[in-house]
Formats: structure tokens, sequence, C-alpha cells
């Protein structure tokens, strides 16, 4: 009776023995994968963080300094950015300013007439006509000029809108000249005269 | 227990036994049986040592005990590792970090990240609004630079406003250096700094994300600014913008910071500039496009004469009545279809009008800036002392494209007179020289040459400070 108990007992035992052996195994694999991984993973975010850490002292000294220089500056940024910007309103407007150009090109007329035959005997605004970043207001206009103010007027419209001499932006669209003699001798004067009818563009912002 | 009894004093029933009756109950029933004085069917129950089945108790092994304890500690420290990770790693027990004191780490991670992603887009922010303020200022000398340059390489232009636009161009070169320099060292500084995390290993994607914040926050700005009604605050918003553009602007950026501007020369400067108009979009450069797409009429008419002088050694001599020749009267040039008409007569003494015509054909078309010269209809009308005159008219398309090479290449320092063909002039002039230059007394002048300074340009920007 004693014996049977004892190796029922002895019996169960190593059961238990066994199942706790497993156990321990399984806690071992287990929670050794589990913690090593999860180490791994704690480990690196840790250094990570140290590492974020440095890197923002030094982007706070880097960010005063550069704030410092910036707020130094902003004056002047403004400054020539306004200076600028007035600037671009006379060669390139916010709107089409007709009124004015019209005044332009009786100026360009009385500076240019003043030493050569230059007359401009019409001028006509069309409707203007949009493109991506600006619009143009086409003009039509007849002048009449001699040879060397006609050069002269060409390089005013080709080199129009340059930031220095404020001139509104233009473009020749198409010229069509024609030659009067009879003009000149007419006039009594050697100078032959040119006739031209030019579709001029002047652009202005959007 | 009547019933039991009952059960007992009827032995004559005929139902079985019930066997699930216990010794027990069966001893009870024996001894009530003979308290009732009836007789004893069993004799006194004997008692039963349990002491024995004492001595069977096992004491257990150590060993056991010991892989209990094993398991225990183990468990233990499982549910340890467990909660100090599920409280350092994630947010489940976010009460207990509370509660502790203990961060979470990966939250603390993420944190931090987004500090450095604040404060270098902080940085970001202030070094291109200042690159923006450069270019800007670049795109402005730049302007004026291209339009000396162009003076500078006009065929038309005279020789004193040549001079004078190249002292401007070597007043404007400093200024375009120094800006772009200072823009260039601003787009220099780094944009993305390291960011621990994931998500952050890929670098493309780490810049993604300084580019999309620092995107976000200058939107910002021009939302601030929308609605604003003063030159001041419209600027700005304009200015944020710019700088928006410069931002998503890689292309740009690249060329800028592969370029070393003091190693270009004056024409490649200008070449640079142009380029740089096209990738940026302010103001400024809408300017420059449109100013790069104008046709230079002026150097047009002047390759039209210079080929002409090719074929007519009297062209531009105002001899046409007196040696013949070509003589242009209308010209007619369209922007829009590129489309070039020239009409006017030929004169000869010996009948080749149409050897002339033919030759001023082919000489058109070996110009690089036209092609397609062509007249398809003949006809003259004449005599031999007064001279045979044959109509003239003429199409050709303009090759833009080679127009500005042309001029470049060329640079030639002669000044078209514009068609002076109708004034006679004893002495004819060889073939295939230029025409003299004009007279550039009665020039023009509608620049203010008595300085190579610019009469106005922007307050400039204390580039030495920074």
């Amino acid at each position: 009776m004693s014996n049977i108990s004892e190796k029922i007992l002895r019996q169960r035992e190593r059961i238990q023995k066994h199942a706790y052996l497993v156990l321990c195994l399984l806690l071992v694999v287990g929670m050794g994968f589990y913690t090593y991984t999860k180490y791994i993973k704690f480990s690196t975010a840790l250094k990570g963080v140290n590492n974020n850490k440095a890197t923002i002292e030094t982007l706070k000294t880097s960010l005063d300094t550069e704030q410092e220089v910036y707020d130094k500056n902003i004056k002047a940024f403004v400054e020539s950015n306004s200076t600028i910007q007035k600037q671009i309103e006379m060669v390139f407007p916010k709107e089409d300013r007709y009124t004015e150009l019209t005044r332009d090109i009786d100026a360009i007329e009385k500076n240019l007439g003043t030493r050569e035959p230059f007359s401009v005997s019409n001028i006509e605004y069309q409707k203007p006509t949009q493109a991506e970043y600006y619009s143009v207001l086409p003009i039509r206009m007849n002048i009449k000029s001699s040879a060397q103010n006609f050069v002269t007027f060409l390089h005013m419209v080709e080199d129009s809108g340059a930031m220095d001499d404020q001139v509104r932006l233009m473009d020749m669209s198409s010229i069509r000249l024609n030659f009067d003699k009879s003009q000149a001798k007419n006039a009594g004067t050697p100078q032959e005269l040119i006739n031209f009818s030019v579709l001029i563009n002047a652009y202005f912002q959007k | 227990m009547d019933n039991e009894t009952n059960s007992n004093s009827a032995p004559n029933n005929q139902e079985p036994v019930n066997p699930s009756i216990g010794s027990d109950d069966l001893i009870k029933n024996i001894v009530l049986s003979d308290s009732l004085n009836q007789e004893n069917m069993l004799e006194v129950a004997p008692q039963l040592d349990k002491s024995l089945l004492k001595e069977v108790k096992y004491e257990g092994s150590a060993l056991l005990v010991m892989i209990k304890l094993l398991f225990i500690i183990l468990a233990i420290g499982s549910l340890a590792s467990f909660m100090f990770f599920t409280l350092r790693l994630t947010n489940n027990l976010e009460f207990i970090n509370k509660k502790i004191n203990v961060t979470n780490v990966i939250q603390e991670l993420s944190d931090t990240n987004r500090e450095i992603i604040s404060r270098q887009t902080d940085l970001n922010f202030y070094r291109y609004l200042q690159a923006q303020a450069f270019l800007t200022n670049f795109t402005y000398y730049g302007d004026t630079y291209i339009k000396y340059s162009n003076i500078a390489n006009s065929l038309t232009a005279s020789s004193f406003d040549k001079q004078e636009a190249v002292k401007k161009m070597a007043y404007y070169r400093p200024r375009l250096e120094e800006t772009f320099i200072k823009a260039k060292e601003q787009l220099a500084k780094p944009f993305a700094v390291d960011l621990a995390g994931e998500e952050y290993i890929d670098l493309q994607k780490r810049d993604a994300k300084f580019k999309e914040e620092l995107i976000s926050k200058l939107k910002a700005k021009t939302v601030e600014l929308e609605k604003e009604t003063s030159d001041e605050g419209k600027s700005s918003y304009k200015n944020y913008l710019q700088t928006i553009a410069l931002v998503q602007n890689d292309k740009l950026k690249t060329r800028i910071m592969s370029t070393d501007i003091k190693a270009l020369d004056d024409d490649k400067l200008t070449v640079f500039i142009k380029e740089l108009n096209g990738l940026l979009i302010n103001d400024l450069t809408i300017i420059q496009n449109i100013k790069l797409n104008r046709i230079r009429w002026s150097d047009v008419i002047k390759e039209i004469e210079s080929r002409t002088i090719a074929v007519d050694k009297y062209y531009n001599n105002n001899s046409f009545d007196t040696y013949g020749g070509i003589r242009y009267t209308n010209y007619d040039f369209d922007s829009k279809t590129k489309k070039i008409t020239i009409s006017g007569d030929t004169k000869r003494f010996d009948t080749t009008n149409f050897t002339v015509i033919a030759n001023l054909i082919d000489e058109l078309n070996r110009s690089p800036i036209f092609k397609d010269t062509e007249m398809r209809s003949f006809s003259k009308s004449g005599s031999i002392e007064d001279g045979f005159t044959a109509m003239l008219r003429l199409s050709m398309t303009l090759d833009t494209e080679n127009l500005g090479k042309a001029v470049l290449d060329k640079k030639t320092d002669a000044v078209s007179p514009l068609l002076n063909l109708t004034k006679p002039q004893a002495q004819p002039v060889k073939v295939s020289e230029p025409p003299a230059l004009p007279d550039t007394e009665n020039e023009v002048d509608t620049e203010d040459n008595s300085n190579n300074e610019p009469d106005s340009e922007p307050a400039p920007i204390p580039v030495d400070e920074i």
C-alpha cells in the first residue's frame, strides 16, 4: 500500500517537474525573446532620444544666431523688396494704365522730335489679352520718322522694361515700314522719312 | 428513520437490498436494532487503525521545490520585463507612467523628433527668406546687366553706347556675384538633420518631411497676409509665395549650387542669368522672360542689310538711280508668325535683274536667322537706256533660336543707318564691305551716360553682415 502511494506520488512529482521545467523553458524562451526585442527597441529609442536632445541643443544655438541675423536684416530686406516692387510697378504695372502710357509716348515723341523728325499721328489701344503670368495691352501706332529716329525708337522698345530707366515693358509685335520720299522733298530736307505702322504690346501684371 | 425500521422489520419484502447502502448505515441499523431489543445480527464493529494510512505521506522532492521557485522567479521576471517595456515603450499604462513619473521613450523620441523638425523648419524659414531676398536682388541686378549686355552685343548700337554698356556691366557684375554667393550660402546650409526613428531612415522621406513642414509654415504666413491691403503686406504676401516656389524648385537649387559665378565670363554670365530667370518665378523673372522672347528687330534689319550688301555692292549708298541695285520700299515684320515680307525694286542696266533677285534669295537663305526665303514670280520692265526695273517681293521666316546666337557671334561695331537707299552717293562701296558707321552725333541719347552708376537701385541688402 505504502509503495503504491509513494510510487504514485513520485510519478506525480516527476510529471510536475517536467511540467514546471517546460513552463520555465517556455518562459525563458518566450520572455527572453520578448525582452531581447524590446530591449533592442528600447535601447535604440533611448539612444535616439539622447542624440535628439544633443541635436536640439545645437539647433537652439543655430536658430538663435540665424534669428538674430535675420532680425537685424529684416528692415533692409523689406526696404529692398519695397524699392524693387515700386520699380516693377513702373515698368510692369498692376493695371494697363494706358493714360500714363499715352503721356510716356508723348514724352518720347517730344524727346526724339527735337533733333530729327518724329511724329506719332495715331495711337489706338486695343482690348487687353491675358497670358499665363501677365496681361498684354496691344497698341497700334502710326509714326512718321527719320531713319535714325526710327532706329532709336526701335531700340527704346527693344530695351524697355529695364529697372534702371523705368520705361514701360513693351515689345514690337509687328512693324510695317514705308519709305516716303515725297514728304522729304516737299519739306526741302535731304532726309528721307519713314512711315511706319507698329503694333506694340505693353505688358502689365495679371 | 421510520422507513429504515420498516424496511428491516419486513424481511419478506421482495425488494432487493439497496447496494448503495454503506457499511456505516448498516452498523447504525444494527446498533439501532439492538437498542430496540431486537436480535443482534453482527458483533460489535471492529475499530479501524487509521494511523497506518498516515505513514504513507510522502515528504516531496527538493528539486521540485527549486524548479517551482525558479518558475516563480522567471514568472516574476517576465512580468517585470513586460511591465517595464510596456511602461517605457507604449502608452497602454499611461496612468501608471504618470503616477510613478516614468516617461515613455517612444513618446519622448517622437516629441524630440517633432521639436527638431520644428526648430530646423524655423531655421530653414529664415534661411530661405534670406535666400529669396538675395535672389530677388540678383534678378534685379541681372535685369539691368542683361539690358547692357544686349546693348554691348547689339549689331546696331553705337560704339559709344556699347562702351557705356560695357562699363555698366562691369559696375553690376560684383553686385550680381555678391548677391548670388550670399543666396548660395543660404541654400548650402543643411536643410535637414538626422532624426531617430524607423520612418526617417529613408533620407528622401526625411527631407520631404522637412520640405513639407517649411512649405506649411510659409503657407500659414500667406494665409495671415492674404487679405492685407497695405503695400507692405501685399509685398510680404508675394514674397512668401515666391519663397514657397523657391523651396519647391529643386532644379533651381541644384543649378545654383553647381555654379561658380566668378568663373563665368560676361557672355556666360548673361546666359546664366537668363537660365536662372527661366527657373525662378517672380515679377522680375516674368519681366525677364517677356524680354527674352522679344525680337530685336533692329538686329534683323541689320542682318537683311548685310546680306543685301553681299549681293549689291552699291546698296545703302543711295546710288540706286545712278548704278542700279536693290532698293527696299516696304518691310513687314510679324512677331507672332515670325514672317517677314520685304518689298522693293531692283534696277539693272544689263537686264540681269532676275539674277540679282535670285542671288539675294540665296544669300538670305544662307543667313542663320532666316529660312524659307522665296519669291516665285519675276517680272521686269524698262529699257537699256533707262535701265530695267524688276519688282521685288520676298517672304521669309525668322529663326529666332539662331537670332541671339548670331548676334553674339558677330559682335560687330557696325551701326545700321537703316536703309538709306535713295540718297545717291558718288563713290560706290565694294561688295561685302560693311556700311560706314553712322554719325553718332545725331543720335538721340536716351540714357544718362554721364555716370556709370544706375540712377536708382534697390536699397542694398547688408550682405556683409550675413
